[in-house]
Formats: structure tokens, C-alpha cells, sequence
């Protein structure tokens, strides 16, 4: 069971962050909120995914909560360096261009 | 015991029964997964001539063989058969006949529920042939958008059909999906751990986990359309509060999961076959789980590149168009481990081989144009062309179809016995790939010159004529292939010589058994701890037929499998398996007569066939469990494990965690869409919102003791004492869940007034019937301790009700949550 | 693919550019797959089954160049269509319903017209889409991409038309039994055919 987790909880939380950044960019349009404090809300929770990311990444290598097998362990690793990625590139149109 | 004995033994235990009645109660997956492949292919054959007329009304200009209703009818009945009642029921045949045999293990985790999604999918396929034969078939387009599916643009009965019928149908994906999961991660061989699974079975736990998560929003979508042409509920009509954009997130949110959900299966078998055809083992195994899997995740982030047209913010855009380019690298990443793994290897040219090189030259032209619609710009003048047609059957007959027919010539031999011995499949292998390129390359570039899809025909003098033309004569030569492959299989099966086993000297355990399968697989499960166990010891077959491994004594007249725990593979518990019934058909034909109710507007029968459905289901688990403790039972080599119904997570609680997994979804998706009206859809608010009343939140609050009740009745349990107290509040807290949802639907204006009301609406009837369940089941417990089958041992089945209870009260809780919040904020 | 105005324009080099990358990218795959064929000592073929080579070089490195260039490229590209403030900009409305269009002119009040918009050429036009009844879309071909007509909704397309001259547009969403036939045409004025469809002189 946990290796499932390591294996899913990273991509999940990207799903997370993205679904969230665009509702939250969804409703700030459609509320009419545009303007610096819209961006800044949309690049601190981009930061945070960000953060969270980079945490799990290194959680799964470390021997403390990374897995035993090797080829979970590469898996999983592999899968969490996919979902840093992910949200850094998926999202950082939220941090350039224009908001509506 | 000699092998031949032991063989007798286990057949007359698992066999299905003889005659016909062996077609309507088996639940053996071999059965049940050529079953499903066979009407598979029959809805391919059907979609298929449905594609020839298309392409022969399109050969000329002004062609007056079909007029737009009935050209209508023929694409959407194309894309929705091809789609729903082809592509998936074939994987999740394909994947119900090979996934125990490629694990090691004797059957699939629960062997009625394979028969009654079988079943479904059989009722409700054929109301959808019953609708294109009476010529009143849908016509809206495979992903029916409303206004125009709903009661504005077709008044008739024709989206009805396909709402309905898909619906139906999908039960089978469903159930077919909570089944490979609680195979893959429980019903593995003796100590074969996650990392030293057949590479197959990754992808199958993959892509039936996005069918868990994939197939509710589409569900969800059926049910508040139908809703809304059945009773006026106006989820998608402007005027009332509905926004038809809501359809499109509902329907695109499941619709570019699917494409993966068929993808992910073919590159399954293509992760298989290829390494065995190249006689070497699979270039980066990890790598191709973790792209297989953040493929599975990744495509749930695309959903909006099918609505680049719709005017969503460019931002917006811009974080759809970023997760469609970045999906393409984890496709990548297995094309070219593919190609590696080739090349490393000594490939020899079979015909399994030579279709997935005919995957390879299709299926990279498919995902480069992918690519470029997924640019923007691009998708605002391709978008509806002809070159989106031709783009999605590159992917997905590149994608799906001709992998398909790597795994059918592969396994062919598997299910028959036989080895191939005419050659008809090389000319037909021809005539498909060249015909189809010829088809869909001319389709690419007649689009870009402007010709629109579901254009029933075209002015000649715009220079598109001689290009359709080719295309159909390519469309004609391809269905010959096909019609070509039918014949070398019929033949090959018929006739041929008998060949031995394992012809391609593949490692993985389905070749480990004589061919065709005997009912039981393996005569006794032995211990694996290699991705190629029969590499790994050749001598595998001939112990596990002596009986060397577990369970190799056929006793008590018992099916008996073994359960492992999920990470390691260590074997759990011993699992008693149901035999043959009749059970699943008659509770899907019941079911049918529920949709069938709900479709001809026949509504006195729809509670009528619920009250039946609740019947049988109940039949259906009073036969399961034990009335007496009977302590760890002897499994073979030196073994003793408890028996299935003395554990705490039997494979009900798991089959149960991963269905509701599926309803969460659902439950998500639906608030989902209460958001997005209330935050997009123009004319909110409502006349007016519900006020939260202090007395419905105190009965609201006394829902808690649903969960309550149970947690100290499974106290009272361990400790052997009465269930009465515990079971009683439970039912007390579901009453009152029930309650306040009924308060607030007499308090609601009519569901048609606006689209608030009907969403406040639905939410409450989920309440109602995920506490009414609760309660069925609570009394059921009941029940149940007084006939014996609960003791201080036997309490995993009133784990799997407090699961659901949990499940029922949350969101029972959320649903007036969310039904008063807008009301609290105002 | 005959562009006359910019939107068309950019969309047409785009699709030029991405085209003769796919075609690159595709014989550079059969490529390989044609040299997984060829006959080798085994060694050699132990040598070129590396990982890094295969997944992290071609599989990672590759497609994400490739893809990041791409998916910049398309941004700007849409940047440019998106219809932002600009000091000649004329709007017009565009609604769609089974089986017509009716156009109206901020410019003009009032005036409608049916299967017919009349645009200033040489000008950018805002068109604002909405619907009626069902979804449809709003698709000229040579000018620009096409934008849905959607009950409550109304939608912004940007079109140019570089010359005068009569161009042909269609419904881009499948609305039923009378889709194909669901056609209107653009009409570009030169400055002076503007003035005096504005004036109501035409």
C-alpha cells in the first residue's frame, strides 16, 4: 500500500494544484479581479506546488521514506521529478501572461 | 496424485457448466474474456460497415445516397460504437482473459461481478443496435453536446438511447475496473512483489484506475441530461441558470482520459509482445511504469483542448496547451524505450511484430499531428475539420487497433491451441495498413482545405473530389484487410494443425499452462520471483501441472485461490472463490429493465426493477462468508493461512474502496459542476437561495452517529458481544441523514425553476440513496449476526459496510453544506 | 489554406513550420527503427541498449526541447490573435441560430443583416459571437480560426481582412440537420465602401 502511495501521491498532487490554479484563475476572471494581487495569488500557490514538489522529491530519495525496491524506488523517483516538472511547466503560464 | 488425475479433479470444480446453459451461468474469466472480445468484435464489425457508408456517401460530390438525418445517425452511431462498445470492452476483454493467467493466479477477484458486467454491456449494447436498426439511432455527434442533444435541438428519443444505453454499458466498465485492481495488487502468484509484475499488469492497474476516476464525470453528465430532457431540470439551458459549456467540461473531462484509457492497454500489449519478438527482455522497465502512470495522470489535465474553440480566457488555454505538449514526452519516453529494446534485441519479423511495427509508422504520425492541434492557434482552424478525423484514427487505429491485432495474432495460439498455418493474415496485413494510410493521409490534407466534419456532402469545384475519392477507396481496401483477418483467424482456429505450448518461448506465466487454458490455469500456484519466471526455470509448467506449488490438492469441491499482500507478494489468505449461477445475468437483465423503464418513459417500472435489483444483490452477498470460525487452513508447502472470511480487508473491503473511489469522483464532479454554474453560467443568481434552518442543522448533526454506531457495534464485535446498540444508532444517524435531505427537498421550489434548485436537487436524491443504501446494509448486519455469519473472527464484512457508511454520511454532510453555503455567504 | 488577413496568416506559418518538424522528427523515428533491424555482433547490441541513451536522451531531452520551443512559439502566436485594445478596432455582433446568421454594426445601430457582414478592410474587427439555440461556430476560413457561438455567452474572434472582396465563412460546430448548408459571407469594404455602408448609402 505504501508503494502505491509513492508511486501515485506525487502526479495526484499535481492534478490538485493544477485543478486549484485553474478554478482559482476561473473565478477571479469571472469575479473580475484582475490586477496585481490576482497575480500574486496565482504565483504563490504556483510557489507552494512548487515547494511542495521539490519536498516530495526529495523525501522519496531519502532512505527514511523513499521505497526499498530498487525498481519502486526508481519509479518513484522517476514519477516525482515528472510531477516538479509538470507543475513548473503546466503552470508558469500563470506567472506571464495576461490574466483574462 | 498424478498430473492427470489432478487435472480431472480440478476441472470437474471449476469447469463451467456443459451445454448451453454454459454460456448464460459461467463466471469464469477465460469464458467470460472471450465472450467479451467476441461481441467487441461484433460492434467493430457493425461500426466498421457504418464507416464504409460514410466514406461511400463522401466518394463524390452532392451524392444523394444518405440525406443529413440519416448521415447523422450513421457517424454518431460510428464514433459511439467504435468508441464505447468496441475499444473498451475489448480491453477489458482482453484483460479479463490474460490478467490471472499472466499473474499466476486462478481467477479474477470476484468472478460474478465479471458476469454481470458482461452482462450489462451485452443489454445495453444491444438497445443501441436496436435504435440504429429502427432507424432512431442518436444523431447528435458521439460527444453530444446540448442544446442540440438536449429536448431543444432533438426532440425525439434518439439522444435518450444513448444516454441510456451508454450508461448501462458503463456499469461494465466499472465493475470490470474495481475487479483488475483488486486482481493486480491481491490475486498475484506466491511472492511476485509489485516490481516483478508482467509489465501488462501495470498497465492494466493503470488504466482501470483512470476508468474509476475517468468514467464518473461522464456518468455524471448522462444523468443530469437525461434529467433534463426527462423532467426539465435545467442544467444546461441559459435561461434557467444552465450553461451547455457545462457539458463539454463533464464530457471532455472522461472524453481525453479515454483516449488514454484505450492507449494505455495496446501499449500494454505491446510492452509484451515486442520484447519477446526482439529475444531479449524489456529496455527500462521503471522508466515505462512511471511514464505508463504519469500518462494515466497527465491526461487528466488535457481535458480543455477539446474546447480551445469555446472562449475560454487564453490564459486558461495556455495551462491546457502546456499539459497537452508535456503528455507527449511520457509517450515518448516508451516509443523510444520500445525502439531501444529492439534494437538491443534480434527481432524476428512474426506477424505480432509486424503489426506493432504498423502501430509504430501510424501511431507517430497520429501523435505528432497531436502535437500540433494541441498548439492553440493551430486547433482554431484545424478544430472540426477533416483533419481532426484524420488525426484521431491515426491514433486510435494506429493506437489501439493494430496493437489489438498484435495481442490477437500473439495469443492466438493461447486460445486455441493451434499454431498458425495458413497466411492469409500477411495479404490481409496489406491490404489494412496500406488501405488505411491512404484514407486518413488524404483525410489530413482535404481538411486543411476546408472540409468540414459531419457534412453529409460537399459542392464539387473546391478540389476536394479526387482526394475523397482516394480516401474511400482506401477506406474499401481496408475493410477487405479486415474482413481478410477474420477469415485467417476463423480458419487458423478451425482447422490447423495443433502446436505446442508456448510457441513464441515467451517468460511470462500465461504459457505455463496446457493450451487451450484449462478452467482452473494452474494446476498449483507456485512462487515467481522473476518478471520471466519461465525463463527463469523452465521446469516451471511441469511442476506447477505435479502439484509442487500451493493448492495443489483439488478439495472439498471448493474453487480455492490465494490472496497476497500488495507490496511483497507474500501469500495472505486463502480465498474460496463462487461457482457457476445464474445470479449475474438475471440481476443484469433486471437492471435492463430499469434503464428500459427510464428510456421508453415507462416510470412505474423503474422503482419496480430497483426494488428487484435490491433483491438479488441482497441474495447475491447472503451467499458469501461462513457461519462457523474455522482457523488457518493448510495451502501446501508447509503452509497454514485464515480462510477469506476470517481476515480483517478481505477482497470485498478492497473491491468496495475502489468503487467508492469511482463514486467520489462522481460526488466531486457533480460539485464541480455546481461550482462552475454558479461561478460562470450567466443568469445566477437564483430567485433564491436555500437558508440554512437551525433545525435541519441539528438533525443534520445527528448523521454522525451513523459512522458511530458502527465503530461500536465492530467493538461490541471483537469483543463478542451484542451488535443491537451499535447497529441501532447507525440506523438512527442514517434516518436522520435521510431526513434532512428529504427536509430540504420539500422545502426546494420546484428543480425546474432554476438550475440551482435541480442541482440542490440532485446532490440531495445522492444523499438519499447513498443513506438508503447504508441502511439496507445496516440491516443486513443485522441480519446477518443473527444467522450466524458475524463472530470476533468474522468481522470484515462489517468493515465494508462502515466503509460505505462513512462514505454515505460525508457526503450527505457536504451535499448541505454546499447546498446552503451560497445562502450563508449572501 | 489561402490566408488574407494576419490571423490567417500566422496560423499558416505555424502550420508550415510544424509540419516540416514532423516530418523531420518522423523519418528521424522510422530511422531508427529501420537500424533496430540491421545485423550486429552482440556486443554491439549490449553497447546500444543503454538507458540514458534511449529514454533519458531520446525519450526526456528530445520531445522536451522540441515540445518547449512549440509550445512558446503557439503562445506568442495566440498572444497576437487574442483581441486586445487597438485605436481603429470596429466591432460587429454576429448571432447564430438553425440555420442563419444576423450581423449587427456598433458603428451603424440598429441595422442587421442576415448571411451578410460587412467589414472594414484593412481594419482589425472584433467579432462578438453569441447563439440563440444550439452551439455553433463562427469559421472564416481565410481570415482567422474559428470561435463557437454559445447560448449566454459571447465570444470575442479578432478578423483582418488585408483586401476588399467577398470571402466565405461557415458554421464550425455541428448544429444538426441543416449544418452544412449553414454558410454566410464576409463582405471587406475598401475605405470608402465602409463610409458609405456606415452612412447607409451602399
Amino acid at each position: 500500500m505504501r508503494d502505491l502511495l509513492r508511486l501515485s501521491v506525487p502526479l495526484t498532487l499535481w492534478l490538485a494544484l493544477f485543478s486549484l490554479i485553474y478554478g482559482l484563475h476561473a473565478t477571479l476572471c469571472a469575479t473580475g479581479a484582475e490586477g496585481a494581487l490576482a497575480r500574486a495569488m496565482l504565483a504563490a500557490v504556483w510557489g507552494i506546488g512548487v515547494a511542495l514538489q521539490l519536498g516530495m522529491l526529495l523525501a522519496l530519495r531519502s532512505p527514511r521514506f523513499g521505497a526499498l525496491s530498487p525498481t519502486i524506488r526508481q519509479a518513484s523517483v522517476a514519477l516525482a521529478a515528472t510531477a516538479l516538472f509538470a507543475t513548473v511547466w503546466s503552470l508558469f503560464p500563470a506567472l506571464i501572461l495576461p490574466l483574462c | 496424485m498424478t498430473a492427470l488425475r489432478r487435472h480431472r479433479a480440478l476441472t470437474k470444480i471449476w469447469a463451467s457448466e456443459s451445454g448451453w446453459r454454459r454460456w448464460f451461468s459461467t463466471v469464469n474469466h477465460s469464458d467470460l474474456g472471450l465472450m467479451f472480445m467476441c461481441v467487441s468484435v461484433f460492434h467493430f464489425l457493425v461500426a466498421g460497415v457504418l464507416a464504409m457508408l460514410i466514406r461511400a456517401q463522401l466518394a463524390s460530390p452532392r451524392s444523394a445516397f444518405m440525406g443529413a438525418d440519416v448521415y447523422n445517425q450513421v457517424f454518431t452511431m460510428h464514433g459511439t460504437l467504435m468508441m464505447f462498445l468496441f475499444a473498451i470492452p475489448m480491453f477489458e476483454g482482453l484483460t479479463i482473459y490474460l490478467l490471472p493467467k499472466l499473474l499466476g493466479s486462478r481467477d479474477l477477484a470476484f468472478p460474478r461481478l465479471t458476469a454481470y458486467g458482461f452482462w450489462c454491456y451485452v443489454f445495453g449494447g444491444s438497445m443501441l443496435i436496436f435504435a440504429l436498426i429502427a432507424g432512431i439511432a442518436p444523431d447528435s455527434g458521439w460527444f453530444m453536446y446540448p442544446p442540440l442533444s438536449s429536448t431543444l435541438g432533438s426532440p425525439g428519443i434518439n439522444p435518450d438511447f444513448w444516454l441510456i444505453g451508454i450508461t448501462f454499458v458503463e456499469i461494465s466498465a466499472i465493475s470490470a475496473a474495481v475487479e483488475i485492481v483488486v486482481t493486480v495488487l491481491r490475486y498475484r502468484a506466491p511472492g511476485m512483489t509489485l516490481a516483478k509484475m508482467p509489465i501488462y499488469a501495470w498497465y492494466a492497474l493503470i488504466t482501470a484506475m483512470m476508468i474509476l476516476t475517468g468514467f464518473p464525470p461522464l456518468i455524471l453528465g448522462s444523468i443530469l441530461l437525461e434529467l433534463e430532457r426527462a423532467f426539465g431540470l435545467p442544467f444546461f439551458q441559459v435561461a434557467e441558470g444552465g450553461d451547455s459549456l457545462l457539458w463539454q467540461h463533464l464530457f471532455w473531462l472522461f472524453g481525453h482520459p479515454e483516449v488514454y484509457i484505450i492507449f494505455l492497454p495496446a501499449a500494454g500489449v505491446i510492452s509484451t509482445i515486442l520484447p519477446v519478438m526482439a529475444r531479449t527482455t524489456l529496455l527500462g522497465y521503471g522508466w515505462i511504469v512511471a511514464a505508463a502512470a504519469s500518462l494515466g495522470v497527465l491526461s487528466f489535465g488535457l481535458w480543455v483542448h477539446h474546447m480551445f474553440t469555446t472562449g475560454i480566457p487564453h490564459l486558461s488555454l495556455a495551462f491546457f496547451s502546456a499539459a497537452s505538449t508535456l503528455v507527449a514526452v511520457p509517450t515518448a519516453v516508451q516509443i523510444f524505450a520500445w525502439i531501444g529494446t529492439l534494437t538491443k534485441g534480434r527481432p524476428e519479423l512474426h506477424m505480432p511484430l509486424r503489426w506493432i511495427l504498423a502501430f509504430f509508422a501510424t501511431f507517430v504520425i497520429g501523435g505528432l499531428t497531436g502535437v500540433m492541434v494541441a498548439v492553440v492557434p493551430f486547433d482554431w482552424q484545424a478544430h472540426d475539420t477533416h483533419f481532426i478525423v484524420a488525426h484521431l484514427h491515426y491514433v486510435l487505429v494506429g493506437g489501439f487497433v493494430f496493437p489489438m491485432l498484435a495481442a490477437l495474432y500473439y495469443w492466438l495460439p493461447h486460445i486455441t491451441g493451434r499454431k498458425q498455418f495458413f497466411r492469409l493474415g500477411e495479404t490481409a496485413f496489406w491490404l489494412v495498413t496500406l488501405g488505411f494510410h491512404v484514407t486518413f493521409l488524404a483525410m489530413h490534407w482535404v481538411g486543411l482545405l476546408g472540409q468540414r466534419r459531419r457534412t453529409e456532402t460537399y459542392d464539387p469545384g473546391q478540389g476536394w473530389e479526387a482526394i475523397n475519392l482516394i480516401s474511400s477507396i482506401g477506406g474499401f481496401v481496408m475493410a477487405i484487410g479486415f474482413a481478410l483477418v477474420i477469415v485467417d483467424v476463423v480458419v487458423n482456429a478451425a482447422v490447423a494443425i495443433r502446436g505446442r505450448r508456448n510457441p513464441w518461448r515467451a517468460g511470462t506465466m500465461e504459457w505455463a499452462m496446457p493450451t487451450p487454458a484449462p478452467a482452473y490455469n494452474f494446476a498449483s500456484l507456485m512462487p515467481v520471483d522473476s518478471r520471466e519466471p519461465l525463463h527463469a526455470d523452465s521446469s516451471l509448467p511441469l511442476r506447477m501441472a505435479r502439484g509442487e506449488g500451493y493448492l495443489g490438492e483439488a478439495r472439498n469441491g471448493l474453487r480455492e485461490t490465494l490472496a497476497v499482500a500488495i507490496s511483497t507478494g507474500r501469500p495472505e489468505y486463502l480465498v474460496i472463490l463462487p461457482g457457476n449461477t445464474m445470479l449475474p445475468i438475471s440481476m443484469a437483465f433486471v437492471t435492463g429493465f430499469f434503464f428500459l423503464g427510464l428510456l421508453i418513459k415507462v416510470y412505474w417500472l423503474v422503482p419496480l426493477a430497483a426494488v428487484g435489483v435490491i433483491a438479488l444483490a441482497l441474495r447475491w452477498v447472503w451467499g458469501l462468508g461462513s457461519r462457523q470460525d474455522q482457523g488457518p487452513q493448510e495451502v501446501g508447502r508447509g503452509l497454514s493461512l485464515p480462510p477469506v472470511s476470517e481476515v480483517a480487508d478481505p477482497p470485498g473491503w478492497w473491491g468496495m474502496l475502489f468503487l467508492l473511489l469511482a463514486d467520489a469522483t462522481l460526488f466531486g464532479s457533480l460539485l464541480f459542476g455546481y461550482a462552475f454554474l454558479w461561478t460562470v453560467a450567466p443568469n445566477w443568481p437564483p430567485p433564491a437561495w436555500m437558508q440554512p434552518d437551525p433545525a435541519l442543522l441539528a438533525i443534520a448533526a445527528a448523521a454522525v452517529l451513523g459512522p458511530l454506531g458502527l465503530r461500536l457495534a465492530q467493538g461490541a464485535l471483537a469483543r463478542g458481544r451484542g451488535l443491537g446498540a451499535g447497529l441501532g444508532l447507525a440506523a438512527l444517524g442514517l434516518i436522520a441523514a435521510l431526513l434532512a435531505a428529504g427536509l430540504v427537498l420539500l422545502h426546494l421550489p420546484a428543480p425546474q425553476t432554476h438550475a440551482y434548485d435541480a442541482t440542490v436537487w440532485v446532490l440531495m436524491g445522492y444523499s438519499l440513496v447513498h443513506c438508503g443504501v447504508g441502511l439496507l446494509m445496516t440491516g443486513q448486519m443485522a441480519a446477518r449476526r443473527v444467522a450466524g455469519f458475524l463472530s470476533p473472527a468474522r468481522r470484515g464484512e462489517l468493515r465494508i459496510v462502515q466503509l460505505w457508511v462513512d462514505y454515505a454520511t460525508l457526503t450527505a454532510l457536504l451535499s448541505l453544506a454546499a447546498a446552503v453555503l451560497p445562502g450563508v455567504l449572501s | 489554406m489561402h490566408p488574407a488577413g494576419p490571423a490567417a496568416q500566422h496560423i499558416a506559418t505555424l502550420w508550415w513550420v510544424m509540419l516540416a518538424g514532423a516530418v523531420a522528427i518522423f523519418v528521424f523515428t522510422m530511422l531508427l527503427l529501420a537500424l533496430a533491424f540491421r545485423k550486429r555482433r552482440d556486443e554491439e547490441r549490449a553497447e546500444q541498449g543503454r538507458e540514458g541513451l534511449w529514454l533519458a536522451g531520446l525519450g526526456l531531452a528530445f520531445p522536451l526541447t522540441v515540445l518547449g520551443a512549440l509550445l512558446v512559439y503557439g503562445l506568442v502566436i495566440g498572444e497576437r490573435l487574442m483581441p486586445r485594445d487597438h485605436p481603429d478596432r470596429v466591432t460587429v455582433s454576429a448571432e447564430a441560430r438553425q440555420w442563419e446568421w444576423r450581423f449587427g454594426y456598433a458603428d451603424r445601430p440598429g441595422h442587421a443583416t442576415t448571411g451578410l457582414l460587412h467589414i472594414p478592410a484593412g481594419q482589425p474587427v472584433d467579432v462578438e459571437i453569441t447563439s440563440v439555440d444550439v452551439i455553433h461556430g463562427f469559421w472564416v476560413p481565410r481570415l482567422a480560426g474559428k470561435l463557437d457561438a454559445i447560448p449566454g455567452h459571447v465570444n470575442i474572434l479578432r478578423i483582418e481582412a488585408w483586401e476588399p472582396g467577398d470571402y466565405a465563412g461557415v458554421s464550425g460546430e455541428f448544429s444538426g440537420a441543416g449544418y452544412r448548408e449553414h454558410r454566410f459571407t464576409v463582405r471587406a469594404h475598401d475605405a470608402a465602401g465602409w463610409t458609405a455602408f456606415l452612412e447607409g448609402t451602399e
